[in-house]
């Protein structure tokens, strides 16, 4: 009998061992689950800031780099310009300038007059600025099939239409890069840019038939994130799909119905 | 002390606890294997020991139905392998610094050794597998093992927690299963030798409580593998 209430007495003390242990582990799941949260959430909220951050200094210099770009645009085309052509007027008007000999100055004062013309309005293209992104962007892919023998096929439904400035100023630049891309490393014959402005959203189509590239080996490029961090400060979507042989073609679509504040 | 009509109760509950976290095991296992490629190495290890457990389990259960004998041969061999693996899994999980790992190795391997040589031993002498001549130690040595592994991560975790690492974030779910059961399994492993001992109408509350303990902590593996995101998001 003594024995046996010996055996029951450690029975019931292992038991209670037990349950104090399961209890106690709990206990200590519970508290550690709840700081790990809490520590989470304050790293997910100084992450958040910090995301905010970056996406706030990005914009800034994307806004900053295009007030730059319209002051040398001014600059070239109301200083540099304008002493280029009285340098021009006096040269031609010159006396001891009238002979052949003044002939090759003049030439090369009307190439670099020409130069800082073209400098000028692909910083700050006037027809954007005046007409709108379907006027400019006709301006800027029609030289290029006379140029450099590019077969260009644009397709817009809306010349006149004009949307937020910084929007047209953006996707102007994005436009630009990714149709410089094509120019320069995709070996194409033929560019076919669509372009079709709702109420609601710009939509756009670039395709090439060039030799495409490999997305993951270009992801780090400078190109592709001038791309997207332009389209993210517009709130744009874009997605592209190359394969080698085939040509590439990228897709694009900003809605207009959200608003930013102008530089 | 429980009469003849109750024992016999909670021995077919502990047997339906028992089937039940066979099935849940199975589940978790099943889950673990289809997302297999999206996981971490240290839940990679996991999904290996979450197979070597149903492995046993299935083992262990043949043994008992079918061939009708006790199944404490396959303890030994499994204490091995559980160690070994679950020292890997923690040992990914902790990110030890250079002296902290050797440290570590050095005793997985010297318990690993010691206790595949002391299995080998008893091997040779079939009466230690006999229930009045086990021994439960090296069990419990194990399950405290364990329990250290995981709560150096649960401090571990509280250190570095970080809101985009999904491991720790899914992981955390199955180290307090693992802190539940292994506590729980400790006490009752610590008293397994005086416990085999006893009368069955006494010592079915810690089978059972080890039983239930068994459950919750597939319960935790399976809701862990199953809220394991599989794709990366912004």
């Amino acid at each position: 009998m003594e024995l046996s209430d010996k055996t029951n007495s450690l029975i019931g003390w292992l038991f209670i061992s037990l349950l104090v242990i399961v209890m106690l582990a709990s206990v200590i799941i519970l508290v550690a689950t709840a700081s790990v949260r809490r520590i989470m959430s304050e790293e997910n909220t100084r992450f958040l800031q910090a995301l905010d951050h970056q996406e706030e200094l990005l914009h800034s210099n994307l806004l900053v780099q295009e007030k730059e770009r319209r002051r040398i645009a001014a600059d070239l085309h109301d200083e540099l310009a304008s002493r280029l052509n009285i340098v021009r007027l006096n040269l031609q008007w010159s006396p001891a300038a009238q002979g052949p000999s003044a002939i090759k100055p003049i030439a090369l004062i009307d190439e670099a007059l020409d130069i800082t013309r073209k400098l000028s309005h692909e910083l700050d293209p006037p027809l954007l600025r005046h007409f709108g992104f379907a006027e400019a962007l006709t301006d800027f892919l029609q030289p290029l099939q006379n140029v450099l023998q590019v077969q260009v096929c644009f397709l817009g439904n809306s010349a006149q239409v004009r949307f937020d400035r910084i929007k047209e100023r953006q996707l102007f630049r994005v436009v630009q890069e990714m149709v410089n891309n094509v120019l320069k490393h995709a070996q194409a014959h033929v560019l076919q840019v669509n372009l079709r402005i709702s109420e609601r959203w710009v939509g756009m189509c670039i395709s090439d038939d060039g030799t495409g590239f490999d997305p993951e080996t270009e992801k780090g490029g400078m190109g592709l994130s001038n791309i997207e961090s332009r389209m993210q400060f517009i709130r744009g979507k874009y997605r592209y799909r190359s394969d080698p042989e085939k040509g590439t073609k990228i897709v694009l679509k900003v809605p207009l119905n959200t608003t930013r504040n102008a530089c | 002390m429980l009469d003849e009509t109750w024992v016999t109760f909670f021995v077919r509950f502990c047997e339906v606890l028992a089937f039940t976290s066979t099935f849940v095991l199975m589940a978790a296992l099943t889950l673990g294997i289809l997302k297999y490629r999206h996981l971490g190495p240290a839940f990679q290890y996991f999904v290996v020991y979450l197979t070597m457990l149903l492995c046993s389990e299935l083992i262990g259960k043949y043994f008992t139905y079918v061939l009708q004998q006790n199944n404490l041969i396959l303890l030994y061999p499994y204490l091995v392998l559980e160690f070994f693996l679950v020292s890997f899994i923690y040992r990914e999980l902790l990110q030890l610094k250079k002296r902290k790992r050797l440290i570590f190795n050095i005793y997985v391997w010297v318990i690993t050794a010691g206790l595949g040589a002391y299995t080998l031993f008893l091997f040779s002498g079939e009466e230690a597998f006999t229930t009045t001549h086990f021994q439960w130690n090296p069990k419990a040595l194990i399950n405290g093992s364990i329990l250290v592994y995981a709560i150096l991560y649960l401090i571990h975790t509280l250190r570095h927690a970080s809101v985009r690492n999904k491991i720790t974030k899914t992981f955390l779910l199955i180290n307090n299963g693992v802190l539940l059961y292994f506590s729980g399994s400790l006490i009752v492993f610590l008293s397994m030798n005086y416990l085999v001992n006893v009368s069955i109408s006494i010592s079915i509350f810690f089978f059972l409580s080890n039983a239930f303990l068994a459950l919750i902590f597939y319960l935790f593996c399976l809701f862990a593998i199953w809220n394991y995101q599989t794709k990366q998001t912004r």
